[in-house]
């Protein structure tokens, strides 16, 4: 195993191990307080970056150089491992989009007819490249696979727009003299570690741009697998700032807050 | 989307004590809380509580109200016996909690 392939495969496996912790902690959270949100957000990242990306990473294993948007190569095992990551994927998908929906545009009808159409394009394309491959590979190109994936690239986006517009108001308190300097950043790096999610999910994209070109594939995958596991590290560093704060970041936020009101 | 019960029973109020209208009272509430990081639809009473007396009196006196003082001392009080139920659904309250804060 080269180099590039060794740092993939420990950064995925700190990247699930992460989005792991983040998750459980947030499902215990749930089960103490039996509030939507957490479980929401908890199961949203278990089903993606956990039991989603686990389970297709497996079948990319188990097929060795064979590329998931190829038929050939196919066996049982590795169809239901992708079946069961693609349905695990959305599935997580369709709960951040909730999330996002409960959180910050609960009662928002046009928000949930918007995020109505999101799902519908993300479930029909599946359904749709179903009907076209029945999981044994990644139609690559085709209206379903381009519908499903125009929610899987975009989704994080929504995120990253209301977490920042609220990191912008929490800021603004200070003028009533609400500071709470950890809720603040929370929402900077929640919008943060969507923005490295999203930016992961472009990168591991480039190859399909050349389909037709399996040699630049070849020339280009070390490079993408590098880009996209260190975005995936920002990302679950992120996560686990804001959802499993360690004391040594809780006092850096704290300190630097009394720091700005002293000099402000 | 509905606004917050704290909203409508200030702006209820402050279109009472003052001669401001409907629109005119809603509008200048809206400004005050956009200006102190806060959104109509969500904030609690606790919130607009402080917002009645750091940002509401400027508001007003920069529209011409008299006595903004007495009016905003009126809505404090009239917001201030608004009972809360416990755990609020606001983001910040959801972040506040999922951080374990």
């Amino acid at each position: 195993m080269g180099i590039v392939d060794t740092f993939h495969s420990l950064a995925t496996l700190a990247f699930v191990v992460g989005s792991a912790l983040v998750a459980v902690r947030l499902l215990a959270l749930s089960a103490r307080t039996r509030r939507a949100p957490e479980f929401l957000l908890g199961s949203g990242i278990l089903l993606t970056a956990v039991l989603g990306y686990g389970l297709l990473i497996a079948c990319w294993i188990l097929r060795g150089t064979a590329s998931t948007t190829s038929a050939a190569g196919a066996t049982p095992l590795t169809v239901a491992l992708f079946a069961a990551g693609k349905i695990s994927h959305d599935l997580g998908v369709s709960l951040f989009l909730i999330f996002v929906m409960h959180v910050f545009r609960r009662g928002d009808v046009r928000a949930w007819a918007f995020a109505g159409l999101l799902m519908f394009l993300l479930w029909g394309g599946l359904a749709l490249s179903v009907a076209h491959g029945h999981f044994r590979s990644d139609p690559v190109g085709t209206l379903g696979w381009f519908s499903e994936y125009s929610v899987i690239w975009t989704y994080s986006l929504w995120n990253v727009v209301e977490s920042y517009r609220y990191w912008a108001m929490m800021r603004r308190r200070s003028r009533v003299g609400i500071v709470e300097p950890m809720v603040t950043n929370r929402f900077f790096l929640w919008g943060t570690s969507s923005v490295f999610t999203a930016l992961a999910t472009w990168t591991a994209s480039i190859p399909y741009l050349y389909m037709a070109d399996p040699a630049r594939i070849d020339a280009i995958t070390p490079a993408v697998r590098i880009v996209t596991a260190l975005v995936g590290l920002a990302s679950v560093s992120c996560s686990l700032l804001a959802f499993v704060p360690p004391a040594w970041y809780r006092r850096l936020v704290l300190t630097g807050a009394r720091q700005a009101t002293e000099s402000a | 989307m509905a606004e917050s019960a704290a909203f409508d029973l200030v702006c209820s109020s402050l279109q009472r004590l003052t001669s401001l209208t409907s629109l005119e009272a809603r509008g200048t509430v809206r400004l005050a809380l956009k200006e102190a990081g806060f959104d109509a639809r969500e904030v609690s009473a606790r919130q607009m509580y402080l917002v009645l007396k750091r940002v509401l009196p400027g508001e007003l006196r920069s529209r011409g109200v008299q006595n903004t003082d007495g009016v905003c001392e009126e809505l404090a009080r009239t917001v201030a016996a608004v009972s809360e139920g416990a755990g609020s659904d606001a983001p910040d309250a959801i972040f506040q909690r999922m951080g374990g804060d």
